[in-house]
C-alpha cells in the first residue's frame, strides 16, 4: 500500500502526466454527457414553463419542432367550451430565422394575447410586451447579436422594438422571441388562423381526461397532454442532435479506457525490475498485484477529482461563452463517472497484473 | 525498543530465547513475536543450509548446458562459505537453487532440516521472505524509496509493525555506518552505500540463512572489502549462515570456508589457496 503510493509520488513528471491523462477523460465525458442531459432538460423549456395541461394541435401535430401546426382561429372559443377547460389560450408559433446585421440565427416566433398564457415567464431584463411593435427576445439571442432594450430590431419583414430580454428561452440553438397574437397574425400572413391552444384543467382533472374530451368535443383537432407534447418535442431534438453528442461520448469513454490503461502499463511496467526483485526477497504476487492496483486506483481516484472540478469550470465557461447550450452536471453523474472511471482503473490494471504474476523472480540476478 | 541491544551486546544476542528482530525474550518458537509480530521459525538449531547432489541442466538435447553436475555442501548458523569460480562456472544456478528460486534438475536442498523440494510456489516465498536474506550484484535497491524504507521493506512485507520495524532498519543502518544516510535515495549513495543498504535489508528479518551473488563485482576494491566484513560482522553476530559466491578470490579472508566451484562441481579449497591453484 504505502510502497503504490511512494512508486506514484517518487517520479513527480510522470505522475503529472498520468494525472492529466486521467483528468482530461474524465472531463472529456463529463462535459459530454452534461450537455446531453443539459440539451435533453432544456429543449423543451417553453413546453414547461407554459401554464399548459392539454396542447391543442392541428391533426397530425405530436411536437413543437419539425412541424408547423395551423388551427382555425374560433379554435380556442370551441375549446374554452369543454367542461373542465378553466382557459384556452390562442398560440402563434413557427420556426423562423433571425437576420440581423447580416448574420442568421433560427429561432421561434411566437404570438401570444397579450390577456392569456403563453408569452415569456421570466425577465432579465426590460418590461413585459404591451402593445403591438413590441417583443420580448430570448437574452441570449439579443446578447449574441448585440441587441439591448430600446433597440429596434427586424424580425420576418417588420420592424419591432425590443421592451425586454426574457430568460430561460434558449436551447441549443433554438431561441424564442415574443410578439402580440396580432403582430405574429400579420407578419405570417395568418389572419384567422392559429397554431396550438394551450388549455387548462379545472382542479382535479387529469390532462389525460381533459384531452381525451376535447378531442371528443372539438372537431378536427388532436389534444396532447402537455407532458405528451414535450416528450415527442424532446424525443426528436434527441433524434437530431443526440447520436453525434452520444458517439463524442463513447469516443470520450474510449479515449479514458486508453489514457488510464495505456498509463497504468507504462507506470507498472518501469516498475517490473523492482517487481522482480520484490519477488525474488519473497513478496508474493497477490501482494504486488494489490500494489498494482491501488496505484491504478489513486491515480484515478485523483485524476478523476481534478477532471470532475474542472468540468465546473468549463461549465460557467461555456455558460458565459454559449448561453443556448446548458452543461447539467447532476450528482448521478459524477457518481456514475466515478464508478467507470473506477472500473477503466481496474481493467487498466489487468494486463499489469498478469505481467507482474508471471514474473519470473530469478531475473532479478540474471542482469 | 529495548535497551540492552545497542549498548551491551552480548556474543549471542538474538537467538535462542529472543525475537531476533525486537529482541523481546520469547517463550516458544512457531507463533508471532508478541512484540513486533515477526513470525517465529519453528525450527532454530542444527545447520541452516543442507545441499546434497545437486545437479541442474538448462534445456535439452544438443544444446543443452550442465551448469550443475552433483554438488553438496553444508552450512552451519553463523559460518561465512565462500564459493569461488570462474565465470559459467554455475555459481548463480547453485546460488538460485539454494535460495528456492529455481529448482534443480535432482538433488536435495534442506533450510534448517526442512526438505524444499515439496514446497507450494506460496510456501517457498514465505521461506525466502523470512529463512533468506539476498544480496544482489547490481543492489537492487528500490529507486523510489529512502534507504530507511528499503531496509525496512521485508520486515512490513512480513508483517511486522511500523514501530520495531523502524527502530530495526535504524540500528541496522546504523551498524553498517549508514545513520547519516538513512533519508537518502539510492541514486544519491555510492556504490558501497547501496550495497551496504542492500545488506542491512538482507539482515532485516535476521534470516538464518544469507544468500550473496557476486556482491562486490560492481564496486571498487576497497568499498568491496567493507561491505564483506559488514556482512560478515554482521552476520556472524546475528548467528545467519551465508554463501557468498563470487570470482572475487580477494574476498577469502572473510570466510570461514572458501569452496571453489568449476564445472558444476564444489571441491574444497585452503582460504590461503582460494583459486585453488595448488591442487
Ligand atoms: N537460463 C539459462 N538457460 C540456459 N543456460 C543457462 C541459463 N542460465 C545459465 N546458463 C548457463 O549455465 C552455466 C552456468 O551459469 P551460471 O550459473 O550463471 O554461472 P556463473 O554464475 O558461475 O557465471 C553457463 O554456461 C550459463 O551459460
Ligand atoms: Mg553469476
Ligand atoms: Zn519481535
Amino acid at each position: 500500500m504505502t510502497i503504490a503510493l511512494k512508486n506514484l509520488v517518487s517520479e513527480t513528471g510522470r505522475l503529472v502526466t498520468s494525472l492529466i491523462g486521467v483528468a482530461f477523460a474524465s472531463l472529456l465525458v463529463l462535459v459530454m454527457s452534461g450537455i446531453y442531459i443539459g440539451t435533453i432538460g432544456q429543449v423543451t423549456t417553453y413546453i414547461d414553463n407554459t401554464p399548459a395541461s392539454v396542447w391543442v394541435a392541428q391533426p397530425g401535430v405530436t411536437q413543437m419542432f419539425r412541424s408547423v401546426s395551423w388551427l382555425p382561429a374560433d379554435t380556442a372559443r370551441s375549446v374554452a367550451a369543454v367542461d373542465g377547460v378553466t382557459s384556452a389560450s390562442p398560440l402563434l408559433g413557427v420556426p423562423s430565422s433571425f437576420d440581423h446585421d447580416g448574420s442568421h440565427t433560427a429561432y421561434y416566433l411566437v404570438g401570444y394575447d397579450l390577456g392569456a398564457a403563453g408569452g415569456p415567464w421570466e425577465l432579465t431584463e426590460g418590461r413585459p410586451i404591451r402593445s403591438g411593435g413590441e417583443t420580448v427576445m430570448d437574452a441570449v439571442l439579443a446578447a449574441k447579436n448585440d441587441v439591448g432594450v430600446g433597440d429596434v430590431v427586424r424580425l420576418v419583414d417588420r420592424d419591432f422594438t425590443v421592451v425586454g430580454l426574457s430568460d430561460e428561452t434558449a436551447a441549443v440553438g433554438n431561441f424564442y422571441a415574443f410578439v402580440t397574437l396580432a403582430d405574429a397574425a400579420q407578419l405570417l400572413r395568418a389572419s384567422g388562423r392559429i397554431s396550438y391552444v394551450l388549455a387548462t384543467a379545472a382542479t382535479g382533472l387529469a390532462p389525460e381526461t381533459l384531452a381525451q374530451r376535447i378531442e371528443e368535443q372539438v372537431p378536427t383537432v388532436d389534444a396532447l397532454t402537455a407532458s405528451e407534447f414535450a416528450d415527442n418535442s424532446r424525443s426528436i431534438v434527441i433524434s437530431m442532435v443526440g447520436r453525434p453528442l452520444l458517439a463524442m461520448i463513447l469516443i470520450g469513454l474510449l479515449v479514458g479506457i486508453a489514457l488510464i490503461s495505456l498509463t497504468v502499463l507504462s507506470m507498472t511496467q518501469e516498475q517490473m525490475r523492482d517487481f522482480g526483485v520484490l519477488r525474488a526477497i519473497g513478496v508474493r504476487p497477490g501482494q504486488l498485484v494489490v500494489t498494482v492496483v491501488v496505484q491504478a486506483l489513486v491515480l484515478a481516484v485523483v485524476g478523476y477529482v481534478i477532471g470532475a472540478g474542472a468540468t465546473f469550470g468549463v461549465r460557467s465557461l461555456i455558460k458565459g461563452r454559449l448561453g443556448d447550450v446548458t452543461v447539467s452536471v447532476p450528482p448521478w453523474l459524477l457518481a456514475a463517472m466515478a464508478a467507470t472511471t473506477l472500473l477503466m482503473a481496474i481493467l487498466g490494471s489487468l494486463l499489469p497484473v498478469r505481467r507482474v504474476s508471471a514474473l519470473d523472480p530469478a531475473l532479478a540476478f540474471r542482469r | 525498543m529495548t535497551v540492552n541491544s545497542v549498548t551491551n551486546p552480548s556474543p549471542n544476542p538474538v537467538r535462542g530465547g529472543a525475537c531476533p528482530v525486537c529482541e523481546t525474550p520469547i517463550g516458544h518458537h512457531g507463533a508471532l513475536c508478541s512484540s513486533c509480530r515477526r513470525p517465529l521459525p519453528a525450527i532454530d538449531a542444527g545447520p541452516v543450509l543442507e545441499v546434497s547432489d545437486l545437479e541442474h541442466t538448462y534445456g535439452s538435447g544438443p544444446t543443452a548446458v550442465h551448469a550443475l553436475r552433483g554438488m553438496s555442501l553444508r552450512v552451519q548458523p553463523g559460518e561465512v562459505v565462500l564459493v569461488v569460480g570462474p565465470s559459467g562456472g554455475g555459481k548463480t544456478t547453485a546460488l538460485l537453487s539454494m535460495g528456492l528460486l529455481l529448482t534443480p534438475s535432482s538433488g536435495t536442498v534442506n533450510h534448517s532440516g526442512v526438505e524444499t523440494r515439496a514446497m507450494t510456489e506460496r510456501q517457498r516465498s514465505r521461506q525466502r521472505l523470512l529463512g533468506i536474506g539476498f544480496v544482489f550484484q547490481q543492489f537492487n535497491l528500490l529507486e523510489a524509496l529512502t534507504a530507511l524504507e528499503n531496509v525496512t521493506l521485508p520486515l512490513r512485507y512480513a508483517g511486522v509493525r511500523t514501530a520495531p520495524a523502524t527502530a530495526r532498519a535504524t540500528r541496522l543502518l546504523d551498524d553498517l555506518g549508514l545513520a547519516h544516510r538513512a533519508t537518502s535515495r539510492p541514486r544519491e549513495l555510492s556504490g558501497g552505500e547501496k550495497q551496504r543498504v542492500a545488506v542491512a535489508r538482507a539482515l532485516a528479518l535476521a534470516p538464518r540463512l544469507i544468500l550473496a551473488d557476486e556482491p562486490t563485482a560492481n564496486l571498487d576494491s576497497a568499498s568491496g572489502h567493507q561491505v564483506a566484513e559488514h556482512l560478515v560482522r554482521a552476520a556472524r553476530h546475528q548467528r545467519s549462515g551465508v554463501v557468498v559466491v563470487t570470482h572475487d578470490t580477494r574476498l577469502a579472508d572473510a570466510a570461514d570456508r572458501v569452496l571453489l566451484l568449476e564445472d558444476g562441481r564444489l571441491r574444497e579449497s585452503s582460504p590461503s589457496d582460494p583459486a585453488g591453484t595448488r591442487r
